[in-house]
């Protein structure tokens, strides 16, 4: 089935103006999403990856005057191609939170704590999908029950602060699932949780998706979670996307500088396949530049060890390199 | 062996009323040879950062010994103790919260030295404040900024040169990495381990990363709930979990190679409130080998192998697989 991705960003561009100039957030981001599969971007603090999905939701503040250009062309419901960036707000609206659902870190800060659980779950299938009340909090209970919340009658009309910050999690799910959406934008959605209930929250993440082929961003940190949970992966630095591979090529043969140090250095990769524990660990040295002042070239090059001279000329183009692989480093030629 | 430089007996710190206490930390034990760094792994929860401040004191213990060289340190008065503290510092978790914005970095540090009266003036002490700038990788110049000023992994910098600077046997540090960036991350844990060979640095080291505590621990205490599940040297608890809960742990945790398969069932529900945890075994309610016996009694901490010990009544149930 050759199926079109269910969204294609291209060139995504997201900048702030701000007393000190124009900060580039988000710069140049392109990649794509397919039926049922999950995208992971990854990056470390300041590296453009929650603004990449605050623009693609269109939930970036008005306060923050962000310019935005490219494209996010997403395939909807009923079969049409329509681009995010340039819906209007009341087609945006009909989309967000019902083919479109997005999760949050933090689950307490993103549930109303005044409103019972069962209440802010109907209230997006009332909008969405007109149920009267009484037919929204039975399909409230439905999706407690679907994310495995015992006791899922009595939890309806408890409030969040009531529930464990795994719970809370699951309700955040819950309400995100509630349209049966087609993509899922996850930022973060594990990193608030212990890792025992990290492991419960992506298995459960997977079963929906296999059971409902939705499409996942899933916005990390962490190597290990991209690992087992992703199909593709782009890596960001410093708002631009450094490499894109299918997740088992860019584990075993990273080919940007940034990709190669960050998986250098974490002490269980470097301890992985029977090593012995080495004497020190690889670090990247130095840290991120700041955005208001980018280094003239590549943003990598002052804490790149392989840089040259040609480095620190122009932004080195993100090149196709091998099949599905591109990598943004002037070391690295077309194929 | 010889005297351990830190002892902890029978620690039990409760929170809240008398009645219904918070059983935060609840008959915890274990020593820290001179040299050694010991990992105290745990959940959110399980007692972690309560053990190790309670070990410095900076909040009382309710029963319970901590011995400092064979001394109880909870028998000192408030002038001793502060005294003591020169042998016994800690890092913080946030590199945010931890330093006075208000104050310059020399300021910090100064401060540190004059309350231990250690080298004495002004001239001496800002030689001595350079100088620990140096060791952890930072500039004599950057005396003169503020925190703000700093980055995360900077800022981890200025913390542990404040733990360094009255020159402490002992450190005590409570999730130094978590608020940094993976890249920043390994600067800090190389800063740690050359820091601990060249001054011959005692450590408790609390973190929730398995991965970290691996590369960097010698030995392990595992805690849930506020006690613990099991200790054993890092090369034994890695390649043979012996307690359900860490072998749980373990699994959860996933490895940055997606080669290496993590078929496991995730563990069921959530820790229970330590106001009202479970009879018995308090990982009973989350332990797929639950039996009836572990709801009757509190397993004890057995030696299994030499300097591998686990609190776990079916220990026949895992002894059997590992010979099998």
């Amino acid at each position: 089935m050759s199926e079109l991705p269910r969204l294609v960003v291209q060139g995504l561009s997201t900048s702030f103006p701000t007393e000190d100039g124009l900060v580039r957030s988000v710069a140049d981001v392109s990649f794509s999403i397919a039926p049922g599969k999950t995208t992971a971007l990854v990056g470390e603090s300041g590296s453009g990856k929650s603004v990449t999905s605050l623009t693609l939701m269109r939930l970036l503040p008005k306060t923050a005057n962000a310019q935005v250009s490219g494209k996010a062309e997403f395939g909807t419901r009923d079969g049409r191609r329509v681009d995010l960036l340039q819906l209007p707000d009341d087609s945006i609206r009909q989309l967000r939170g019902n083919e479109l659902a997005m999760i949050f870190q933090e689950p307490m800060t993103s549930l109303n704590p005044v409103f019972t659980v069962g209440e802010q779950i109907a209230e997006s299938v009332r909008l969405h999908k007109k149920l009267d009340r009484t037919a929204a909090l039975a399909h409230a209970k439905r999706m407690l029950d679907l994310v495995e919340i015992p006791a899922a009658a009595q939890r309806l009309h408890e409030y969040p602060h009531q529930l464990s910050g795994g719970m809370r999690q699951r309700v955040m799910i819950a309400l995100a699932m509630a349209c049966d959406p087609t993509l899922l934008i996850a930022d973060e959605p594990t990193t608030a949780l212990d890792v025992t209930i990290q492991a419960q929250i992506l298995v459960l993440m997977r079963r929906l998706q296999a059971e409902t082929g939705m499409s996942i961003l899933f916005i990390t940190h962490n190597l290990g979670v991209v690992a087992h949970h992703a199909d593709d992966v782009a890596v960001m630095y410093a708002g631009r996307v450094v490499e894109r591979a299918a997740v088992r090529p860019l584990f075993a043969t990273p080919q940007h500088p940034y990709t190669q140090g960050l998986l250098a250095c974490l002490p269980g990769k470097a301890h992985a396949a029977g090593l012995p524990r080495p004497k020190r660990l690889f670090a990247i040295r130095g840290q991120v530049s700041s955005p208001l002042a980018p280094p003239p070239g590549c943003a990598f090059e002052p804490r790149c060890d392989q840089a040259v001279a040609a480095c620190t000329q122009a932004m080195p183009p993100l090149i196709t390199i091998a099949d599905a692989r591109q990598a943004r480093c002037v070391l690295r030629s077309a194929a | 062996m010889s005297t351990p430089l830190i002892e902890v007996r029978h620690l039990k710190k409760y929170f809240g009323s008398t009645t219904r206490p918070v059983r935060a930390v609840d008959d915890v034990s274990f020593a820290i040879q001179p040299g050694e760094t010991l990992g105290l792994v745990g959940e959110s929860g399980s007692g972690k950062s309560t053990i190790g401040r309670t070990v410095l004191r900076l909040i009382e213990r309710t029963e319970g010994q901590v011995l400092y060289r064979g001394d109880d340190l909870a028998g000192l008065s408030d002038e001793r103790m502060r005294k003591m503290r020169s042998k016994l510092q800690i890092i913080f978790q946030d590199p945010y919260a931890s330093l006075n914005p208000k104050m310059r970095i020399s300021a910090i540090l100064d401060e540190a030295l004059a309350t231990h009266g250690l080298h004495p003036g002004r001239a001496a002490r800002a030689k001595r404040i350079a100088e620990l700038l140096e060791t952890v990788g930072l500039r004599a110049e950057h005396a003169s900024r503020f925190p703000h000023e700093f980055s995360g992994g900077q800022r981890q910098r200025i913390g542990v040169a404040r733990a360094l600077a009255v020159e402490p046997e002992f450190i005590v540090a409570d999730e130094p990495l978590s608020a940094l960036d993976v890249s920043i991350q390994s600067q800090v844990i190389n800063l740690l381990a050359d820091l601990r060979e060249r001054l011959s640095l005692t450590m408790l080291f609390i973190s929730h990363d398995l991965d970290v505590v691996e590369y960097l621990c010698d030995r392990v205490v595992v805690l849930y709930l506020g006690k613990v599940m099991e200790v054993a040297s890092t090369t034994e608890l890695f390649a043979r979990p012996l307690h359900p809960y860490t072998q749980a742990l373990l699994a959860a945790s996933p490895k940055p190679d997606p080669l290496i398969a993590t078929a496991h069932v995730p563990l069921k529900g959530d820790i229970p409130s330590p106001i009202a945890p479970p009879s018995g075994c308090v990982f009973r309610t989350r332990c797929p080998h639950a039996i009836e016996a572990c709801a009757q009694a509190v397993p004890t901490l057995d030696e299994v192998a030499a300097g591998h010990q686990v609190a776990c009544i079916r220990q026949e149930l895992f002894m059997m697989e590992a010979a099998a």
